[in-house]
């Protein structure tokens, strides 16, 4: 376990215990992580299918006989009864996993935006930062980014970040009508100027570096109170997110947590930009969240 | 090819001074590195903008002036425009970016590149060292073209590929970026990848090799990655993953960045927030670029 993100683990130590419903391929690193959160008294796991039949002893095994697509269903279904159900899906996230969240007539995710949030610690000052939307949305709209954005948030206030700071990026901080993702991070600046976003304040558009600093921002007359104290980076599509996210995981080195955000459940799932190391803290993302 | 920015500056001082036009250097820390870069026996600066602004702030720094050359223009086009015309009349080797849009600068470029090489496109490459990386790489383009189709694409490759050469990198390892996600994957990108690597066959790009991995996930899937396996050249699908990218690396990676655009002429672009090291470090890419005939027609 990454002791950088310390902090999220603790907090999590402090939620109620919740069941915790799994489906997937098997996983045996997913499975050691989840007994490790029953131990810390995190959840009550219950695995859901054929592929965890006989994986994992001590854990109670749903429809055992079933295949990775009915598991999943049932388990999404089972989530969904609870209180405040939470899945726990150990890939792949393809296609098949990804049409039966968003489905629309099962209702498993209706009107909602499914987004993913990336958690960064920061190297220079060990900030916890949120990125998005490295995973899903390949080329938000407007209306895409205002729930991605949303999304963020929520995920923000539930890390204990009370007024969360955002970053609109793109490749220059003027608004620029060739550039269509300057307009767009001008209008969500303007939105929440306007007490649409509440109790968050979107800077845009902004470039990295005038973004990442308060002296780059200002030497180009930015005056906002986000430069240098960035909560959330919102990207302008998901090439730039993405791709972003891996170098600074891979030639960065920095540990990544991530979560995907807007379902009706909470969702934990490690996507490519993290390593296995990761489950735990995406665990506790999806139980904070 | 060169492993980092240290040796660049070694490089540097053996071939300069060389005259160099410093565009609007009415800002401390630029006219500071132009300073410097005399000491150091890099440049010989030939300043470009308003003499009176010039003055003021080369006297705030302590820059006699006396034996430096002034081309009084306040206008930052024509500014812009002259700069290019030095270049083309071998006067300077290569412009340093001060005090001013790069906007200026970018529109001189492509009206010279259109004049002189209309088969090329100007275009913006950052040059990067990164913690246990142990050599340097670039991306582009950060700068220039906001959405390159495939023509745009190659064009860029072929002026990369070429640079890379003349930093002594044989027969670099191209990698043409795209996000990986198991939602859906993005057609066009995927297509020019692949078209590139074909065009790369038939050494239409110069000497190199396409990869086909299209990100780091793919290129190291077990997320260990040395030095020798890195591309030397990524390939971004549009401006802003290119900007946002170049700026994280010395942000948030804790690297260091080089922004040079390279057309008819090597322009050294640093951001205008850039501070003393990155600019003294860019006269330094500058004098090693336009030695290698990086700003020549390929």
């Amino acid at each position: 376990m990454s002791h950088d993100f310390e902090k999220i683990i603790r907090a999590a130590d402090q939620k109620e215990r919740k069941r915790l419903f799994i489906s997937g391929q098997p996983d045996p690193i997913a499975m050691t992580s989840v007994l490790k959160a029953r131990e810390r008294g995190w959840v009550e796991p219950i695995a859901c299918g054929s592929t965890f039949t006989g994986m994992a002893s001590e854990m109670k095994v749903l429809c055992p006989t079933s295949g990775i697509r009915e598991a999943r269903e049932e388990a999404l279904g089972l989530a969904q009864t609870e209180e405040s159900g939470l899945l726990l899906d150990t890939g792949p996230l393809d296609a098949g996993f990804f049409s039966l969240v968003a489905d629309k007539k099962t209702g498993h995710n209706h009107e909602h935006t499914l987004s993913y949030v990336s958690i960064l610690i920061a190297p220079k000052d060990g900030r916890l930062t949120l990125l998005t939307d490295t995973l899903i949305n390949n080329q938000p709209g407007l209306e895409e980014k205002i729930v991605i954005t949303e999304n963020a948030i929520g995920m923000a206030k539930a890390l204990g970040i009370q007024r969360p700071k955002i970053a609109a990026l793109s490749a220059l901080e003027l608004v620029n009508p060739a550039l269509p993702s300057t307009l767009d991070a001008a209008i969500l600046s303007k939105m929440s100027e306007r007490g649409q976003f509440g109790d968050a304040i979107i800077e845009g558009p902004l470039a990295m570096d005038n973004a990442e600093s308060a002296s780059a921002a200002k030497h180009k007359g930015i005056n906002s109170p986000v430069p240098g104290d960035v909560d959330i980076y919102l990207f302008p599509d998901l090439d730039s997110a993405n791709l972003t996210a891996q170098f600074l995981a891979w030639v960065g080195l920095c540990p990544l947590g991530g979560v995907l955000v807007g379902a009706k459940v909470s969702l934990v799932v490690r996507s490519m930009l993290e390593p296995p190391e990761s489950w735990p803290v995406n665990l506790a993302l999806g139980l904070l969240l | 090819m060169y492993r980092n920015f240290e040796e660049i500056m070694v490089k540097a001082k053996e071939i300069g001074p060389r005259k160099v036009a410093v565009l609007f250097p009415d800002d401390p820390d630029v006219m500071r590195a132009a300073r410097d870069g005399v000491k150091e026996g890099l440049i010989e600066p030939v300043l470009v903008g308003n003499r009176l602004r010039i003055e003021a702030v080369a006297n705030e720094i302590n820059l006699p002036l006396k034996d430096i050359q002034i081309f009084d223009q306040e206008d930052p086009q024509e500014a812009a425009n002259l700069c290019l015309d030095m270049v083309k009349t071998g006067k300077v080797a290569f412009v340093v970016k001060g005090n001013i849009l790069t906007t200026y600068l970018y529109r001189a470029l492509i009206q010279a590149t259109k004049q002189l090489a209309p088969d090329q496109v100007p275009c913006t490459l950052c040059f990067h060292e990164a913690p246990d990386i142990d050599k340097i790489f670039a991306i582009t383009d950060p700068g220039v073209n906001i959405l390159p189709d495939l023509a745009l694409k190659e064009m860029i490759l072929v002026k990369a590929v070429n640079i890379l050469h003349g930093l002594g990198c044989g027969r670099p390892k191209v990698m043409v970026l795209a996000a990986y996600h198991g939602n859906e994957s993005n057609p066009s990108s995927v297509r020019d990848a692949v078209a590139l690597k074909q065009l790369a066959g038939e050494g239409r790009l110069g000497k190199c090799e396409v990869l086909t991995a299209q990100n780091l996930y793919q290129a190291f899937p077990d997320r260990n990655v040395q030095t020798e396996d890195l591309p030397d050249i990524f390939l971004v699908p549009n401006i802003e993953t290119g900007n946002i990218l170049v700026k994280s690396i010395d942000h948030i990676v804790l690297g260091n960045r080089q922004g040079m655009t390279f057309g008819t002429a090597v322009l050294s672009t640093p951001s205008r927030s850039d501070g003393y090291e990155t600019r003294m470090t860019n006269l330094a890419f500058g004098l090693v670029l336009a030695a290698s005939g990086s700003g020549e027609m390929v």
